[in-house]
């Protein structure tokens, strides 16, 4: 047997490796999708004060810390047994929304856009963000650098700062909005919308106009057959910040609907040797192994399976976006993986549009920020929606509000199982004797995963080194016989 | 135009993963302490395109971030300028842009980036440790680190006017 290395992979947050494993003759056995460092965060917790959490988690990852910061403090506030009020919980969300403005723009431009606008095969020095910009005009560049420091400045006006936010208090949020600021934000929330609608067009001339590349997200080898999760509000409309779990089938029928609180009854965690990522799973079917279809306990939570598991958005223009997809791709649900990209711009146009109706709620400026402890803590469960996937923060403490026990479901951990069998069926695809494995298959290969927006972020960290991509090819002996390196 | 440059200082680190959180605790005290009063301060957590908010606009960046794994004693600071720039902890971002693709980035969106970078690099022995403390090595050789930070930019600013 020979094997195939690709470590680190590039274009996500972390470090992972790949390992393919070749048969004799050439075609790919198997694909193992390796994360090997331990975070180690939820022992990290235990000690702490639970108010201290939301501050804390922050630090887990660069990318995502609003998002911990709104688990974390969305479970404080269960631990405490207590409701923030209606300003409270919409500040909250205002503050969500920039996040996932700043993180999908982010996303599609640096990361997912290189591989469309600028060709999944083209050389990698020009598979880069300059790459796009060499594509798209340095007009456009220059709006989504903008676009994203904007997004980020709300972030840190309302957060005490962008990445390591101070918002989230058991009960409620630290400061509240003046009219000054809500008008602010509601003219940014205007630019956002016409951005949104401008990278939607671009995706429609970029990709959907290119048949090859329709071809690609349709046909290709980037399909996988899951059940999808999603949290949705009480009318089964996509929402980030609260409602209920939602988990359909494959054929797109509804398998649960639970409250966050009751998240180990339908998830569970199966650990494999090889990886220190857990591998959850839907309880009640059970672990089947790494195989898709009906009868399998893997799913996935990315922007595509919300879109899977809603009935709709709760906003007008993403709406119509929405059933533009379904009826593009076939209808409900799509299990096409690359169409993730598309899921994702379609929540970017949410986002931009609710942040609008937000800074237009009159209740935003209000000054009821918090509500008064006046429980025991105890125990308490917060989910949103990362970007990345449903994100669960589960907290017991003591009398004293002491976190005895943490565990953390993170959105990229719903997708291992995913991921690794996405990976798996890319590589048998296009890695086959007799085909030239070069930087393009390899690339090819790693758009698999990239779709996900993967994060295995260890707290704002990166390694030194040239961030390569090494392909090694070993005999059945362990033997390296060929070595390929991409800088 | 008065012909006196802009500076910034900018600490890079975590706060929370012990020896990386150097470069904002040395960055930090130089701001409290107004060491050096021409100069803008700053501080971040993360790499990659959210650097162009920070740098855009000055024309010396001093970078204080921390490395790891060059087979060095701790404390020993490396100096990167872009032409010789090796990856730093927290200085790119995988998730989005490595530094000199950031700096190719603003460059191109025609922003105005710094003419001269100094990247200062400071070797720790562990990286990835979740304590909000200093290890012992680091902490003693805290002062040096410091006086070396001070002496190197002084070294390249002295004649900003």
């Amino acid at each position: 047997m020979k094997r195939i290395t690709i470590d680190p992979i590039t274009r996500l947050e972390g470090h992972g490796k790949i390992e393919i494993f070749l048969k004799d003759d050439g075609d790919v056995e198997n694909v193992y999708f390796q994360v090997p460092e331990l975070r180690g965060f939820e022992k990290f917790c235990e000690g702490r004060p639970v108010e201290e959490l939301a501050q804390i988690v922050t630090k887990i990852c660069g990318v995502c810390p609003g998002c911990h910061h709104m688990a974390s403090g969305k479970a404080a506030d269960a631990v405490y047994g207590v409701e923030p009020p209606p300003t409270a919980k919409k500040i909250r969300e205002l503050f969500y929304m920039a996040h996932f403005i700043h993180s999908h723009i982010a996303h599609f431009y640096a990361l997912a856009a290189p591989d469309f606008v600028v060709g999944p095969t083209a050389p990698a020095a020009e598979r880069n963000i300059l790459g796009v910009i060499n594509k798209v005009g340095i007009e456009i560049g220059t709006e989504v650098i903008k676009q994203r420091r904007i997004a980020q400045e709300i972030q840190a006006l309302l957060g005490g700062h962008q990445t390591h936010v101070v918002l989230n208090i058991p009960g409620g949020v630290r400061k509240g909005l003046t009219e000054e600021q809500r008008k602010d934000i509601e003219e940014k929330a205007k630019g956002f919308i016409e951005f949104s609608k401008f990278s939607m067009k671009l995706f429609n001339d970029v990709v959907l106009a290119n048949k090859t590349y329709v071809d690609l997200i349709v046909n290709g080898p980037y399909s996988l057959n899951l059940h999808s999760m999603g949290l949705v509000d009480e009318n089964n409309k996509v929402n980030f910040y609260d409602g209920k779990v939602r988990v359909v089938d494959t054929k797109g029928k509804e398998l649960y609907k639970y409250a966050p609180k009751d998240y180990t009854e339908f998830v569970a965690e199966r650990v494999e040797p090889w990886s220190y990522l857990k591998f959850p799973y839907l309880k009640k079917i059970g672990w089947k192994g790494f195989v898709d279809g009906q009868e399998s306990g893997v799913y996935h939570a990315t922007p595509l399976s919300r879109l899977n598991a809603a009935d709709g958005m709760a906003t007008p223009l993403a709406q119509a976006e929405y059933e533009k997809m379904y009826s593009t791709l076939g209808g409900k649900p799509v299990h096409a993986t690359l169409a993730m990209h598309w899921a994702r711009l379609i929540e970017l146009l949410y986002s931009s549009e609710h942040l609008l109706e937000l800074s237009r709620d009159p209740e935003i400026t209000g000054k009821e920020l918090r509500t008064p402890l006046t429980k025991t803590p105890s125990e308490g469960v917060g989910t949103v929606e990362a970007q990345r996937g449903t994100l669960t923060h589960h907290y017991v403490t003591d009398e004293k509000g002491i976190v005895v026990r943490a565990n953390l479901i993170v959105g990229t951990t719903n997708n291992n199982a995913a991921i690794c069998m996405s990976l798996k069926k890319a590589a048998q695809n296009i890695i086959k004797k007799g085909v030239k494995v070069d930087d393009g298959a390899l690339n090819m290969v790693e758009m698999a995963f990239r779709a996900y927006d993967p994060c295995f972020s260890c707290a704002t960290h990166h390694r030194p080194g040239e961030m390569p991509l090494i392909l090694i090819f070993r005999d059945s002996g362990g033997n390296i016989i060929r070595t390929l390196k991409r800088d | 135009m008065n012909g006196i440059k802009k500076i910034l200082i900018l600490g890079l680190g975590n706060e929370v993963v012990g020896d990386e959180s150097l470069g904002l605790i040395v960055v930090n005290e130089l701001r409290n302490e107004r060491v050096f009063t021409e100069a803008d301060y700053a501080c971040t957590y993360t790499g990659g395109l959210n650097l162009l908010d920070y740098i855009a606009g000055f024309d010396i960046l001093f970078v204080i971030d921390t490395t790891c794994g060059n087979e060095c004693q701790a404390g020993t600071i490396h100096h990167y300028k872009p032409e010789t720039y090796r990856e730093t902890l927290h200085l790119s971002s995988e998730h989005d842009t490595s530094f000199l693709t950031t700096l190719e980035t603003g460059k191109k969106l025609r922003l105005k980036i710094p003419g001269q970078i100094h990247v200062l690099a400071i070797e720790i022995n562990r990286d990835l440790i979740l304590e909000e403390k200093l290890s012992d090595i680091i902490s003693g050789q805290y002062d040096k680190i410091r006086s070396e930070i001070i002496k190197f930019i002084k070294k390249y600013t002295i004649n900003n006017s």
